[in-house]
């Protein structure tokens, strides 16, 4: 990242090489459509070119940096192209009737293997709230509404199951 | 205990802006936060990792394209935070030959320094050095429609570790500090100066401790006559 910094094309290549994949999976997941999907990773690409010189390694790795701004684009534009309440309703839909089947509903086939290999382990609803929050681009308060639980069931649910994410990982 | 609850949200980049700075304020007096999202980086990569996807053909080749026309910015800031300054300082010492090359080929629009450079009325004056000074060829260049200018030329040494070229522009009260760079050794650069030179001012380079200094400290080792 120092060196995409710098305004090295070659180390800019090579960083979109590690992550322009993931960037994109993630904004496809979020938004559905893959041309809107291409051109968030477009955007996001640039964004990091243009900003290299801003990144700060206190503020986290370069990676968590691109992926929360993936993120974010991503669901700035499901949010700019139609309601949030339309988007909740689809995705209440997909899951219906029970949430809990989230990702055998919206996860396609294909996708789900690698999501699941990293989601294994996870009890049920630690795995929803995060792929509710993190695969589907929903915040907080919209999952303790579609589930019906309270806010503070989510927070904890979300905490828990990325500290069991990071125990798992500690074991392999 | 409320905003402690938003960690692991934090980590994995899914809090709205609001909650991202209210977090943000309070990680600056909790110690067992950053710890906690620290913790928590590894697993929010390894669900960024498995988001992976085969990207579209094409894509590359049009970010590519795209970078083209966009310059870094250089950061001249002489008032930054101690712990982002070196890493600022470095980025910005490479990236001027970068800013040199598009300036000059002519790609660029929005870019401060391409723009001064092919102004109609950029007027050019040369930088001398004073005596003994390292030797360089270097020229203003300066706008007084943008009321910007350039300090372009090659080459200038590089300053010794912990120190830095300065600017000035010294009027009728005295030397005003017009932004700091770190050449590199000897090549072609261009460094859009800080402030407006006016017509009557006196443009000046003086070597400082790394980060700049308010006043001049250093000989004026080059100066030219706007």
């Amino acid at each position: 990242m120092l060196d995409v910094s710098r305004g090295s094309r070659a180390a800019f290549s090579e960083l979109y090489d590690q992550v322009a994949g993931s960037v994109f999976g993630l904004a496809r997941r979020i938004v559905r459509d893959p041309s809107i999907s291409d051109e968030v990773t477009h955007d996001v690409m640039v964004e990091v070119w243009s900003k290299a010189t801003n990144w700060n390694a206190e503020h986290g790795s370069a990676k968590a940096w691109i992926a929360t701004d993936a993120r974010r684009r991503a669901v700035d534009r499901v949010r700019s192209e139609q309601s949030a309440r339309n988007h909740l309703e689809r995705h209440s839909a997909e899951l219906s009737p029970a949430a809990v089947v989230v990702s055998e509903a919206v996860i396609e086939e294909d996708e789900r293997g690698r999501v699941r290999s990293v989601l294994v382990g996870l009890s049920e609803v630690q795995r929803e709230v995060i792929e509710l929050a993190y695969y589907l681009g929903h915040t907080q308060q919209e999952i303790a509404g579609l589930l019906e639980v309270p806010l503070g069931t989510v927070k904890t649910r979300m905490r828990d199951g990325m500290i069991r994410l990071k125990t798992r990982m500690g074991d392999i | 205990m409320e905003l402690h609850d938003l960690a692991a949200g934090y980590a994995l980049g899914v809090l709205e802006p609001d909650e991202v700075a209210q977090f943000e304020s309070h990680l600056t007096s909790c110690s067992a936060c950053r710890t906690e999202v620290a913790d928590l980086r590894s697993p929010a990569e390894s669900l960024f990792d498995a988001a992976h996807e085969a990207v579209p053909d094409g894509l590359k080749e049009r970010v590519m394209t795209s970078i083209k026309s966009i310059a870094q910015p250089v950061p001249l800031e002489t008032k930054s935070k101690p712990g982002t300054k070196i890493l600022n300082w470095v980025a910005a010492a490479a990236v001027v030959p970068l800013v040199v090359a598009i300036g000059l080929s002519g790609l660029f629009a929005g870019d401060p320094i391409a723009d001064i450079l092919a102004s109609p009325d950029a007027t050019t004056v040369a930088v001398v050095a004073t005596g003994d000074a390292p030797t360089a060829e270097l020229e203003l260049v300066y706008s007084p429609s943008l009321g910007q200018g350039v300090l372009t030329g090659h080459g200038l040494a590089e300053a010794e570790s912990g120190m830095i070229y300065q600017m000035w522009l010294i009027g009728g009260s005295g030397p005003v500090p017009a932004g700091i760079f770190q050449p590199d050794d000897g090549a072609q650069l261009s460094v859009l100066i800080q402030g407006e030179p006016m017509p009557g001012e006196v443009f000046g380079i003086t070597i400082e401790p790394a980060g700049g200094s308010d006043q001049p400290t250093g000989e004026v080792l080059f100066v030219g006559e706007v």
